[in-house]
């Protein structure tokens, strides 16, 4: 049994899944990485991925041209987060309760439109709708077992890694992304050297929706061809969770993405491998919260026991 | 003749509040000085200075820089023109680097990249030129204090400030700190650069200032050479002069008290200690008694120790060292409620924060004591139309004025809303009584009327036996009302005067400022013979 | 002086006619877009319309609608009101209205007993186990400083997976074919309807009375009281001595059993079977309907009836017209995000507190002998 595991989990095809599967988390987490790092919990990502999932579908089967289709949900994305951007920054409503709207907005609204623009609720097969080229890598693609793992991917599971390192450059080293991090940590700081902090705060906010419209679109024009009600199954979220877990280090959140992955493959091949899939689907979840609840205990422990040295020193001084 | 770079002409501010805050003060720097503002708390320093940065807009006067009629809207115009601060409380990003917070907003740049390695030579050319000692890849959490400091420093000369204002820059340093911090003044004095120096600290003044300007009430009390100049026939500035300009007494208010009767010890702070996690000392061995039937004053500038001292005593915050019994009974270990309800009474200085819940209501703010007592809850559940009445009576009884009991505390004005902590903390009726009560500050920042009252019902309570200590940064308050007076300076007790009606205010200002210091022995006499 | 008769309002007064006066704009902009909406989109608008706002009043079948659409966003709206009466923000609601169903349906179908004792004790049990969880998320704030939030909402996920396993694997019913199930509930432990040809049982008023007692408990009794000064002021509350981290936990202890009966409620009451092997979104429906009673327990009944009816009103519309139901939830989150909006309205409201202050002052002139109250 634990034979047929090691088996499956270390084979390429096995690899080649996870990365599959990671693709729309990997979106999601980039997205929540560049949205708490100007300071803001952002749960619409998930609302995000639907709107764009939709709209990219929808745009590329009326026109039937992949470009527009994509700059369609590029589009949506964007506008979803100069949504949340508005109500949050300029109208100061709270960014949880926000969050929570729009994504009731988000689930009601993609249907709708579903219906109205494709003329069923449910899904938009029956229109002709395009998808994301897989992409062959020359050369790559020959090389034993890592061709099989990295080749063929969609050209958006591509784009996502490049996103992790656009990421990375954006918030590390330009100075915009130095702005973003001043304004997340302390906002007064930021201000007191003349910044405009609701103004980065809203194109972070736009830029973050942009990412996470990739991860809608992955999922109705690459993992499948077509958009369906609800069809992101709460990726947004793991992609919050994942950025959680990984601190705002786009390197660890890049890793907890994949460890999503990797337990969503584990329960997609489930036939062969006999585990219950929902315990596997819970277990990042529950390793998440542990690491949270121990991050967070840590750096409490560490001021308490800095303290009680300074106070045995000061003591042993005043003796 | 050295020129004038800075003249500042009846700057006048009333705040929406109808608080006068600076009243027609004048303001010249020169070139290539170090010049001192002081002044008490509130005197109208940080209303000054947030008008030169830009922060806040006069109400009048008008502001001349290098002879040219200038307007500052913000802070960013302020940078612009070469006017940087350096904020009492930093406005650093702590898990950024000291380069990255010193290029904040504005980066040197390669292509659409931050160009780092122009940051870091930046820091390494300016930490050179002014002998600071910053690394620019260190985290700003990894610094101490002192280098936060410089770094502070450095971000305003970055952005080009001619004309640096320093916002008591020495309050949270170390001696040792200091005295490297004054050097590096100097040599920024030396490079051409205009330093306002704000402290309470006459030595540290007259070390390192030339010229100071001395405030009090939202006036001007002139500008002084601390250096006399031989040639116009001044003198050398004193150190009394300075506590004499700093610290008069205004309009007197006439409150009738006979001397105290004190009797048995109520409080007692034995050897207490304050440490904080970045090391620094803010209460360092300090015993002192007070007695029932009289009010002891603590007086001080502010940020010498009192807060965390009182943080101690209403178990706030931990008792890091030392022992505080009050009625024989140690604070060790007990519950804030405990502590709160059975042992003391409390009216804190910070009245948003700490005093009221300012989106409730009156009757909210008068009972949280009340909510365990049986004649108001029964179990748990509250008799409202009970607490309600009560209310009622406990505002009127402390002339409360407002529509009704369930009108918002946040409507109040601030004399209304330290009635009702007041109130609450004092009145027989919303709470058990106690043997002690703590005032921090209870007069700030609210009318004569309001104030008056409060100071009635202080000594009212101690002639009916109550142990209360007043702490203070305003003198009037503190001389008005006390009985005796101890002083903190420096986290620890500086003097203490048995009888106030000897004491005047410009010598009690000598100790708050650390101009004087008693013996040990001299001091010993506020424990009345306890702990030998 | 002629307004001098004229009696003066209270900021609380203020404050409250402009809350209300948010309500009315929200509503009155959520039903502009509706009507906008259906007459661009539909083939017959004013029949569509018609479906949509009288559909729910004309049978008795559509008025059971909407208290079985009110039924379970009642329970979680009041449990929301509690689960954030001591400042905390938690999504708890959602996964324990899950988790609550999930009890109840497990209790239901493994327990022998033959009376209606056994829907007491799978609701007893499910209050229990939900109250117990919904606490997680807080102790973990307060002892560890994790962030509630975030922490309840993967939290969510967890008591998900482990009721879809749970559900899978031990209580699924082989002999049902369409789909994964439970076995049928016992008579025992079904919710009976007490209206003829509607599902309507006795729930939506037991919610009521637990909406009556959330109020009382936050408004009568000396632990709602010590939660208001948390959730208000959390520097007042340290300083008067309140144990900040044991109310909160009380509260949260009691949000989340009062969300997990409602989830109970629902199961037995709806659906033969238990068949959940996703969130029903109760917990995010609670959200808004407590948004929108402004967190006061005693309108949260009202906010659930409102959904309830535009709920019904627009699956009659759906049933009938060419128009989505989903549509709904869009104008509902519009409405929630104008309601939740400090910015709306705030310089007017702001201005009207100053005169009304001003004109205060002009009438009783600072001084001892001003009235006192």
């Amino acid at each position: 049994m634990l034979g047929v595991f090691f088996d499956n989990v270390f084979s390429a095809g096995f690899l080649f899944t996870v990365l599959r599967v990671g693709t729309p988390i990997l979106f999601a987490s980039m997205a929540a990485l560049v949205s708490t790092k100007c300071g803001i919990v952002n749960i619409t990502i998930d609302g995000t991925m639907l709107m764009s999932a939709l709209m990219g579908t929808l745009i590329s089967a009326f026109t039937q041209n992949l470009i527009l289709g994509c700059l369609a949900g590029l589009a949506t994305g964007m506008f979803m987060g100069g949504f949340l951007a508005f109500f949050h920054v300029k109208m100061k409503t709270a960014a949880n309760l926000t969050g929570v709207a729009i994504n009731l907005f988000t689930s009601g609204f993609s249907v709708f439109l579903c219906a109205v623009l494709a003329g069923d609720k449910g899904s938009t097969s029956k229109l002709q709708s395009l998808t994301f080229p897989n992409v062959d890598i020359p050369i790559l693609r020959d090389i034993p077992f890592l061709g099989q793992v990295l080749s063929g991917h969609n050209l958006l599971t591509y784009l996502s890694f490049a996103v992790v390192a656009g990421v990375f450059v954006l918030i590390y080293k330009t100075p915009f992304g130095l702005k973003v991090r001043a304004v997340g940590e302390n906002e007064k700081a930021a201000k007191s050297v003349g910044e405009n902090t609701d103004r980065i705060k809203i194109i972070s906010l736009i830029i973050a929706g942009g990412i996470a419209s990739f991860g809608g679109m992955f999922l109705s024009m690459g993992y499948v061809s077509w958009f369906t009600r609800n069809m992101t199954g709460a990726r947004g979220f793991i992609g919050v969770a994942a950025n959680a877990i990984g601190h705002g280090n786009p390197l660890l959140v890049t890793l907890s993405s994949m460890l999503f992955a990797v337990a969503q493959a584990i329960s997609n091949s489930i036939q062969i491998l006999q585990l219950p899939s929902e315990l596997v689907m819970a277990i990042p979840y529950v390793i998440t919260l542990v690491i949270m609840v121990i991050n967070s205990a840590r750096e409490e422990i560490q001021a308490s026991r800095r303290k009680k040295k300074n106070i045995s020193q000061l003591r042993d001084a005043s003796v | 003749m050295n020129q004038d770079i800075l003249r500042m002409e009846g700057i006048t501010k009333i705040y929406g509040n109808g608080i006068l805050a600076n009243d027609g003060v004048n303001f010249t720097l020169r070139e290539g000085e170090i010049h001192a503002l002081m002044g008490e708390n509130g005197a109208g320093k940080s209303t000054l200075m947030n008008i030169l940065f830009g922060m806040e807009q006069p109400t009048a006067g008008t502001i001349y820089l290098n002879g040219q009629k200038v307007r500052i809207h913000n802070s960013s115009e302020a940078l612009k023109m070469g006017i940087g601060m350096v904020h009492q409380h930093f406005m650093l990003v702590s898990s950024l680097t000291v380069a990255e917070n010193l290029i904040l907003g504005n980066a040197p740049r390669k292509g659409i990249l931050t160009d780092s390695k122009k940051a870091k030579s930046i820091v390494r050319e300016l930490s050179e030129k002014y002998h600071f000692s910053l690394n620019p890849d260190t985290r700003v959490k990894d610094l101490s204090v002192g280098m936060k400091q410089q770094l502070e420093i450095l971000k305003a000369l970055y952005r080009g400030a001619k004309i640096l204002i320093l916002d008591e820059p020495t309050a949270v340093l170390t001696p040792q700190e200091t005295e490297k911090l004054f050097e590096q003044l100097k040599i920024l004095r030396d490079n051409g650069h205009v330093l306002i120096f704000i402290s309470h600290k006459i030595r540290e003044v007259i070390e390192i200032c030339d010229r100071v300007t001395i405030m009090r009430s939202g006036k001007s009390m002139g500008v002084y050479d601390i250096h006399g100049n031989p040639e116009e026939g001044t003198s050398d500035i004193t150190e009394e002069d300075i506590s004499r300009l700093m610290v008069g007494r205004d309009a007197v208010l006439e409150i009738k008290k006979t001397p105290a009767q004190p009797k048995e010890v109520v409080l007692r702070v034995d050897k207490a200690f304050n440490v904080d996690s970045e090391k620094k000392v803010h209460v360092r061995n300090v015993s002192f008694s007070v007695r029932s039937g009289e009010i002891l004053g603590v007086a001080g500038v502010e940020g010498n120790g009192q807060a965390e001292l009182i943080a101690m005593l209403t178990g706030m915050q931990p008792l890091d060292a030392g022992d505080v019994r009050i009625s024989d009974v140690s604070i060790r270990g007990k519950k804030i409620r405990d502590i709160r309800e059975n042992m003391l009474a409390y009216i804190p200085q910070d009245r948003l924060t700490y005093g009221v819940v300012a989106s409730g209501d009156i009757m909210e703010n008068l009972v949280p004591f009340l909510v365990s007592d049986s004649r108001y809850s029964d179990r748990g559940f509250l008799k409202n139309r009970k607490l309600r009445t009560l209310a009622k009576e406990v505002s009127k009884d402390y002339r409360v004025k407002c529509d009704d009991s369930d009108q918002l505390v946040s409507m109040l004005s601030g004399g209304n809303m330290q009635k009702v902590v007041v109130a609450r903390e004092l009145s027989e009726k919303t709470r058990k009584h106690v043997p002690l009560i703590v005032a921090d500050q209870p007069s700030r920042g609210i009318d004569i009327g309001a104030t008056t009252f409060i100071h009635q019902k202080l000594l009212e309570l101690r002639d009916q036996g109550a142990a209360v200590l007043l702490i203070s940064a305003d003198l009037n308050e503190i001389l008005e009302l006390s009985d005796s007076v101890i002083v903190m300076y420096d986290g620890q007790i500086a003097g203490y005067f048995e009888d106030t009606r000897q004491l005047t205010e410009s010598e009690l200002g000598q100790y708050m400022l650390g101009v004087k210091k008693q013996t040990p022995e001299e001091i010993k006499g506020v424990c009345h013979g306890e702990y030998e | 002086m002629a307004n001098t008769n004229k009696k003066l309002k209270s900021a609380k007064q203020i404050q409250r006619e402009f809350n209300a006066l948010k309500l009315l704009a929200a509503f009155g902009i959520g039903m502009l877009i509706i009507v906008v909406v259906v007459f661009i989109i539909a083939d017959e608008p004013l029949k569509a319309l018609k479906y949509f706002f009288l559909g729910p009043l004309d049978s008795v079948r559509h008025l059971g609608g909407i208290l079985e659409n009110a039924t379970p966003v009642l329970f979680t709206g009041v449990a929301t009101c509690l689960l954030f009466a001591a400042g905390d923000i938690t999504l708890a609601g959602e996964g324990v209205a899950y988790f609550g169903g999930f009890i109840a349906a497990t209790v239901a179908v493994s327990v022998q007993i033959e009376s209606k004792l056994l829907l007491v004790l799978a609701l007893l049990a499910a209050g229990l186990v939900g109250g117990l969880i919904a606490v997680i998320p807080v102790i973990a704030k307060h002892k560890f400083h994790s962030d509630s939030f975030i922490f309840s909402l993967l939290l969510n996920y967890v008591l998900l997976y482990v009721g879809v396993y749970v559900l899978n694997y031990y209580l699924h019913d082989y002999g049902y074919t369409s789909g994964v199930a439970t076995a049928l509930f016992p008579e025992g432990a079904v919710l009976t309807s007490i209206i003829k040809k509607t599902n309507v049982n006795v729930g939506f008023f037991i919610g009521l009375i637990f909406a009556g007692l959330a109020w009382f408990f936050a408004n009568r009794t000396k632990w709602g009281y010590e939660a208001k000064l948390v959730r208000q002021n959390p520097g007042f509350a340290k300083y008067t001595g309140v144990n900040i981290t044991r109310i909160s936990v009380l509260v949260a202890l009691l949000g989340g059993m009062i969300a997990a009966v409602g989830g109970g409620i629902d199961v037995l009451g709806k659906a033969p079977r238990f068949s959940w092997v996703a969130m029903p979104g109760y917990g995010w429906d609670g959200f808004m309907v407590a948004t929108l009673a402004y967190q006061n327990p005693l309108l949260v009944p009202l906010a659930a009836l409102f959904l309830g009816y535009i709920r019904t009103g627009a699956q009659i519309m759906n049933l009938y017209s060419d128009i989505p139901l989903e549509l709904i939830s869009a104008i509902q989150a519009i409405m929630i995000l104008m309601i939740a909006s400090k910015a709306l309205m705030n310089n007017l409201q702001q201005r009207q507190i100053e005169r009304q202050t001003r004109l205060r002052n002009e009438r009783q002139p600072e001084g001892e002998e001003a009235t006192e109250c």
